[in-house]
């Protein structure tokens, strides 16, 4: 029952991930891409912790902390950059 | 058993609000509202996975790793999508074709129009009020500033002493400098010999500082100076009203008022008398 589950949530979160993608894509402004990124990289923090659950390894969730901290600074950087772009 | 079922809940749930912030970025029309769609469901899919998975391990390791997680998510998120959305903004990226409302534009373009007609005619106060009124309420970076509202009002100063001057008191109110704002304020009572304008601006400056009694006695002061308006017996009584302070000059007020019946509208008769049985039994209850 609960294997059922989380393979089904792996499921919407891989289908997520590829909605994502597919407006990282089409864009159709930076700041439509770096949205889109953050979005993935908080999917990617939700996978992995769903992972460390289905391999019963704890170890993952150092991950998830550290990529959650990366995605703060990216979003930061990227409103930045954004800020100070010339085009 | 009833644990795991608990945390698998919890996983499925976290993972269906990551599909539908998914499904949001995709449909949804423009990058404004895509923005507000995902990082609220993003959040809250990404928390209630981690507490499903918090709850299954049960351990305490893994509950501070998993709150050390869910709390800066919370700190984070909505400051990363207020950075993005403010530079997005500032780069003009378009709205969907339904937007109809952008408050920030409009006043920003109200600004600039009374800037021009204050230009060509830099007697007229009115216009110069508003223009200041404008130039707080803007962000930095659409133009609105202190340091350039205070020079307005300079200039008015130069029009009309007591006019400037009580600008220039709402503009140091506006920045909490209380000390500045209360001298700027006074003068400009004192220079027109409590106008109605200016001592309502220093009596809601008091108000809103919570000293009804220096508001009250700002009041007294002006009813000394014009008996005949009434305004200021009905404001006391509704600053008296509000603290709870002050019976005696409450009741006086709404006398006041009933003596010159003859002058006042009906609405502020009514008021009066209904006010002045309320302070009665309260002077009597104490």
């Amino acid at each position: 029952m609960v294997e059922l589950v989380l393979k089904v949530s792996i499921i919407l979160m891989g289908i997520s991930m590829l909605l994502v993608v597919i407006r990282f894509l089409k864009g159709p402004s930076l700041p439509d891409r770096v949205t889109a990124f953050d979005l993935f990289t908080t999917m990617v923090i939700a996978s992995i912790a769903i992972f460390s659950l289905i391999w019963e390894n704890v170890n993952f969730l150092d991950v998830a902390v550290i990529l959650s901290l990366i995605a703060f600074l990216g979003a930061l950087s990227f409103a930045y950059y954004i800020l100070k772009r010339k085009d | 058993m009833i644990i795991e079922f608990i945390s698998a809940i919890l996983i499925a749930t976290g993972s269906l609000f990551m599909l539908i912030a998914s499904i949001g970025i995709l449909k949804l029309p423009d990058f404004y509202t895509r923005m507000s769609a995902i990082t609220k469901a993003s959040t809250l899919g990404l928390g209630l996975v981690l507490l499903g998975i918090s709850i299954h391990f049960d351990q305490i390791g893994v509950f501070a790793k998993s709150f050390i997680i869910i709390t800066f998510l919370l700190l984070t998120n909505p400051i990363g999508a207020h950075a993005i959305a403010r530079a997005a903004y500032k780069q003009k990226i378009k709205y969907s074709d339904s937007t109809i409302i952008d408050e920030l534009q409009a006043l920003y373009l109200k600004a600039n129009e009374l800037e021009l007609a204050w230009l060509n005619n830099k007697n007229n106060t009115e216009i110069a009020e508003e223009l200041v009124c404008a130039i707080i309420q803007l962000p930095a970076s659409h133009g609105g500033s202190f340091s350039k509202a205070l020079d307005i009002a300079r200039e008015i100063t130069k029009v009309d002493f007591a006019t400037g001057y009580r600008i220039t008191g709402n503009i140091y109110s506006k920045m909490g400098k209380f000390e500045k704002a209360e001298k700027y304020l006074k003068q400009a009572c004192e220079a027109c010999m409590f106008s109605p304008k200016a001592s309502f601006a220093l009596v809601n400056f008091y108000v809103e500082n919570k000293l009804p009694n220096r508001a009250l006695n700002v009041i007294e002061d002006a009813m000394k100076q014009h008996p005949e308006n009434l305004e200021f017996p009905l404001k006391a009584i509704h600053i008296a009203f509000d603290f709870e302070v002050s019976n005696k000059f409450a009741i006086e007020c709404c006398n006041r008022i009933i003596e010159q019946s003859h002058a006042a509208p009906s609405e502020y008769l009514l008021q009066a008398s209904s006010f002045k049985r309320f302070f009665v039994e309260r002077s009597m209850g104490k």
